[in-house]
């Protein structure tokens, strides 16, 4: 049961971030994960929620490029986790234009500053040929998302992942 | 929408406000009253005549109370429904329900914004969302470039695609003499422009001018004493699918899917009847994803459906006429101009723009980031 006198779903998410977890939460009623995070679940209307944390993985879902003047471009883009929610974020440690639909990203916690909280963020998982860059490739397990389109770019993380 | 009935109330008045750039410290109410006493003369009706007030507006939290205050009328129903640029195809439905029901007869709708005067971020500020702000997109542009990417990647929608349907509002406007936009524009200028929210240049998104609007709607029954040939409401239809775009689950299927549905319906028509549409144009991908909810071409079509001119003069639709938000004008919620260029096209007032045997329009109204649709479809006397 929730209280909100005692503990809000942003201040529960927020404390996951600063111990590097990104949480989600599913109800037990219908077993469907959400996202942003919400005292009563969507659609059930339950307060039969349990927290989780994501393994972090996902598939950009679609992106774009954001001009301020005076500034480096800025990705911002939707990710499909595979747990089955989708958040808003930004792929980092790339070209923003080179952040494709399709692609497999992994998780990392932003830890914000004085006046932004801390929030997720993402870096592309790209498969590494040499055998020692194949762990990261082979840990990305299937989307679990039903009738995921993602796209091309997941085929190989996919066949890595089934030929372990 | 059972209950409505097909015909039952007619839009009998109809104007703009001044639109573009108004004088220093013209309020939103000022423009606004302007519109409605505007939309009145159209009519022949007076103030005293309306008992029936819907307003919304960006810079005016409560806008019915302040336009009644205004102009010293006090209305028997009001409402000031706020779902963004669509809110007035609501409002259209909601005055429908009170005007059946006997609850008003005259109602008018206004809207006013002096967006450019004061700037964007002065008048429509945004909520601030802790699992979007940070990432800073340019709201609502950045929203909708993401809708268009995703439709790209989909269904191989090109950026040419997004730019014919600029180029297409930019032919329709130098039909306009009302429009802001005065000059001509080519694709590749579409194109090579300053780039705002990939794959969104500036050319991409809506003008940022001040304007207003209102219309004036009453029972089928007393339209017909009017100064003007009545415009019938055939049919409405409004959804809400979310209201921040992280909680929209198909970026390439809007509200519109929902909404046209129940207005086709309602109407009795098909989109085969329709002879000009009016599709909030916010941003190059909206008449896109519209075309194809509300089936007048199929999924995924809507990019190719607009090239080579399919929207523009002489093309296979008359699509935004008015040359649209995109080059008319777009005074922050756009939906009243949206239905006025329709009302218009009904009336057979469009000048050299003027769509032959217009019987039947379509008015389509979005709000927020694609998270309201609202239909509103137009017939003439002939329709009824």
């Amino acid at each position: 049961m929730s209280d909100l006198t005692k503990q809000s779903p942003l201040g529960v998410y927020v404390e996951h971030l600063k111990k590097g977890e990104l949480a989600y939460q599913v109800c037990k009623d219908d077993n469907k994960a959400f996202f942003y995070p919400r005292a009563i679940a969507p659609e059930t209307g339950s307060e039969n929620i349990e927290w989780r944390v994501s393994k972090g993985l996902g598939t950009v879902y679609t992106t774009t490029v954001v001009y301020y003047k005076g500034e480096q471009p800025l990705n911002v883009a939707m990710i499909d986790m595979d747990e089955g929610y989708r958040l808003m974020s930004r792929v980092e440690d790339i070209d923003p234009m080179q952040v494709k639909i399709g692609m497999r990203v992994k998780f990392r916690a932003h830890p914000g500053d004085d006046k932004t909280l801390p929030y997720p963020v993402f870096t592309a998982l790209i498969p590494d040929p040499s055998p020692g860059g194949r762990r990261e490739t082979s840990a990305s397990p299937l989307p679990s998302r039903p009738g995921d389109t993602g796209g091309k770019a997941e085929g190989p993380g996919v066949r890595d992942g089934s030929s372990k | 929408m059972s209950g409505l009935k097909r015909g039952s109330i007619a839009v009998v008045g109809a104007a703009e406000s001044d639109l573009g750039q108004v004088a220093q410290h013209t309020s939103p109410v000022d423009l606004m009253a302007q519109a409605t006493m505007r939309a009145l003369d159209d009519c022949g009706l007076t103030l005293k005549d309306v008992d029936g007030l819907f307003v919304a507006a960006t810079q005016v939290r409560m806008g019915p109370m302040s336009l009644a205050e205004y102009l010293r009328i006090k209305p028997r129903v009001f409402d000031g429904t706020q779902i963004g640029g669509s809110s007035f195809m609501t409002h259209v439905a909601h005055a429908q329900m009170a005007i059946q029901l006997g609850l008003c007869e005259v109602a008018v709708i206004a809207y006013g914004s002096t967006q450019r005067s004061v700037s964007r971020a002065a008048a429509s500020p945004r909520e601030f969302n802790p699992y979007e702000s940070p990432y800073r997109p340019i709201l609502p542009i950045s929203a909708y470039a993401m809708a268009a990417a995703r439709h790209m990647h989909q269904y191989g929608t090109k950026r040419e695609h997004l730019a014919e349907v600029a180029v297409a509002a930019r032919k329709w406007a130098l039909m306009n003499p009302k429009a802001w936009e005065k000059e001509p524009l080519t694709i590749e200028q579409a194109l090579n422009a300053r780039m705002v929210s990939y794959p969104f240049t500036v050319r991409d998104c809506c003008l940022v001018v001040d304007g207003g609007g209102a219309i004036v709607l009453t029972s089928a029954a007393r339209a017909k004493s009017l100064k003007k040939k009545p415009v019938y409401v055939l049919g409405v239809g409004e959804t809400l699918s979310h209201a921040n775009i992280s909680s929209l689950p198909d970026f390439t299927v809007s509200g519109a899917s929902v909404s046209g549905p129940q207005a086709f319906q309602m109407a009795g028509v098909t989109p085969k009847d329709v002879k000009m549409l009016s599709l909030y144009d916010a941003f190059t991908i909206t008449p896109i994803l519209f075309l194809e909810d509300l089936g007048f071409c199929p999924k995924g079509e809507g990019g190719r459906f607009v090239a080579d001119g399919g929207i523009a003069p002489g093309g296979k639709l008359a699509v935004n006429t008015s040359g649209g938000g995109l080059s008319y004008c777009h005074p922050g919620m756009y939906g009243l101009l949206v239905m006025i260029e329709a009302i218009r096209q009904v009336r057979g007032e469009c000048g050299e723009r003027q769509v032959k045997n217009c019987d039947v329009s379509l008015a389509h109204g979005n709000g927020g980031v694609l998270s309201s649709q609202c239909t509103v479809i137009l017939g003439s006397e002939n329709t009824l």
